[in-house]
């Protein structure tokens, strides 16, 4: 005896006033009740994969920087011939080489890429009127080229913009981006990021020179190493570190991230207490000891460890910008939620090789 | 270049904005597809990267042909898609092993409800493993993407009946893998083999 395949067969195309004729025949046949049963737990089950479908993140703030260099690394000529590379590689480190002394000895320069300037061009009226002071004031004296000092913005509108400073660091700044510069100098670079993401690959000269790139309630210091932070839509801070192994510690524990991974951090510190945060300025770097918001809790759930009111995380990094590996996939350790952290990257300095 | 002689086409190379804006505009778009092909993973923002790094290098050759949106999302599929095929080989290499396992573990879950809700959705994509490429990708757009047929013939540029019978027996295909895990009723004798 063959078996009915009506409500199989009409189901989806059935007409409301179709429809409810199908339901009155499966109401009577054993064969298309048993389908509609099963249609009914097949469109529970797809509805609710759509609903964790739905529940996964958006892109992260990094992801366009993060495209960006890839469009340009995709855009880059293809080299030939292997040997090339080791040739390549050789002449670089002596370039390098050549430049870290020449930074020990001149005096501290800050140049704009030419290619890039930092006012706006378009999309962005407020971006243009905004950077171009930050331009006229970026002059320096002595050699011509643009210097900045405390207080000014760097800001891009809808393009991405890179900023060479003294020959050494590289700052591309994502679109939609405004940057203070807290500290300028060949001995400190201190940046707020306010809005956007901050793209930086540092090179340091000498061991006590200072890179920080602060945003709400997270610093990021860094001596020597390529790194992103972004400031995310609800105001959590991203980080993610393009060379080493960073090891996220703190009293529950710790959790490595490995070179071309990323985290969050202090998610809800802006939503839930943006008076209440404790400026960064005021943390002194490795105690323990910055009052949390008392609500602050982060946009994850930790994940069987309490939050320390301040993390502290060691990036070991070894000596890079030699080559650049192939970006992994993003790592999936949450850091535990809470208030203020403090971030602390450690390298040797930069040196040839 | 030919088409710059055409008024119309220069007129709609003109409307093609500039890279950033089609990120802005696009990547929430664009993450979905990849997202709802590939399924829970850490590699989708990996994917969305390459998508659209080959948005940025076809970007001169967009034509208005279609709406931009349209095209992205197409090629945000062919490259959802290619990650697949890369994946499946490089799990058939590995004997099955893939690492992605991990990572789905290791993601944050708030509540029961969502707990179960992944489970489904890892249920859901590994028999979604079972179908060709070609059903799997129609039935992703409708079921997940919530796409009407017409919109996925214009983004994999197939005909629409084309699209209906690959989805009826996605459907059937997938109710019937999901049967057999016991995720829904069977269907009594073994249909749909």
């Amino acid at each position: 005896m063959s078996r009915c395949e009506r409500f199989e067969r009409e189901r989806d195309a059935a007409s409301a006033n179709d429809l409810a004729a199908l339901h009155a025949h499966a109401d009577a046949c054993a064969d298309c009740d048993a389908a509609r049963r099963r249609r009914v737990a097949y469109d529970e089950v797809v509805g609710r994969a759509v609903a964790a479908l739905d529940a996964e993140g958006e892109l992260s703030a990094a992801a366009w920087v993060r495209v960006r260099d890839g469009v340009e690394a995709a855009a880059a000529p293809r080299r030939a011939w292997g040997w090339a590379w080791p040739v390549g590689i050789a002449a670089a480190a002596a370039l390098a080489f050549v430049l870290v002394g020449r930074a020990q000895v001149e005096a501290p320069r800050v140049a704009l890429s030419p290619s890039a300037p930092l006012a706006s061009t378009s999309a962005s009226p407020e971006g243009v009127a905004q950077a171009a002071p930050t331009l006229a004031a970026v002059d320096g004296p002595d050699h011509g080229d643009p210097q900045a000092r405390p207080g000014e913005h760097l800001r891009t509108g809808a393009e991405a913009r890179t900023v060479v400073a003294f020959g050494r660091h590289v700052l591309t700044l994502a679109p939609e981006t405004d940057v203070e510069v807290v500290d300028w100098s060949p001995r400190a670079m201190v940046l707020r990021l306010r809005r956007g993401a901050l793209d930086c690959d540092v090179a340091r000269a000498s061991a006590d020179e200072r890179f920080e790139v602060r945003s709400e309630g997270v610093r990021v210091r860094v001596l020597g190493t390529r790194f992103t932070v972004a400031v995310e839509g609800d105001g959590a801070t991203g980080v993610s570190v393009e060379h080493g192994l960073v090891e996220v510690a703190d009293a529950g524990g710790s959790t490595r991230l490995a070179a071309g991974q990323w985290d969050r951090f202090g998610g809800a510190l802006s939503r839930v207490a943006p008076s209440g945060a404790p400026e960064v300025d005021s943390l002194v770097p490795g105690r323990a000891e910055a009052p949390a918001p008392a609500s602050a809790g982060s946009s994850r759930e930790p994940r069987g460890r309490r939050a320390p009111a301040v993390e502290l995380i060691d990036i070991e990094v070894p000596d890079q910008r030699m080559e650049r590996p192939a970006p992994e996939p993003p790592a999936a350790t949450p850091p535990a939620p809470g208030g203020i952290r403090l971030i602390e990257i450690e390298v040797p300095p930069q040196r040839a090789e | 270049m030919s088409r710059a002689a055409d008024t119309d086409e220069r007129e709609a190379l003109a409307a093609v904005p500039p890279f950033d804006a089609v990120y802005r505009e696009q990547r929430g778009r664009v993450l979905g597809a990849v997202r709802a092909i590939i399924g829970p993973s850490d590699e989708v923002e990996d994917v969305v990267q390459l998508a659209f790094i080959e948005i940025h290098r076809c970007l001169d050759r967009f034509e208005g042909r279609s709406r931009l949106s349209t095209w992205c999302y197409r090629i945000a599929v062919n490259v959802a898609l290619q990650h697949l095929r890369r994946k499946r080989r490089k799990r058939w290499l590995m004997l099955g092993i893939t690492g992605d396992e991990a990572g789905d573990l290791a993601l944050p879950v708030h509540s029961t409800r969502r707990l179960e809700d992944r489970e489904i959705l890892q249920k859901v994509y590994r028999a979604a493993d079972g179908l060709s490429e070609k059903k799997r990708v129609v039935w992703v757009l409708h079921e997940l993407r919530g796409m009407d047929p017409h919109e996925i013939a214009e983004v994999l540029e197939i005909p629409m009946n084309t699209v209906r019978s690959r989805l009826l027996a996605a459907r059937r295909d997938l109710m019937q893998s999901l049967a057999d895990m016991g995720i829904i009723p069977g269907g009594g004798r073994g249909e749909s083999m």
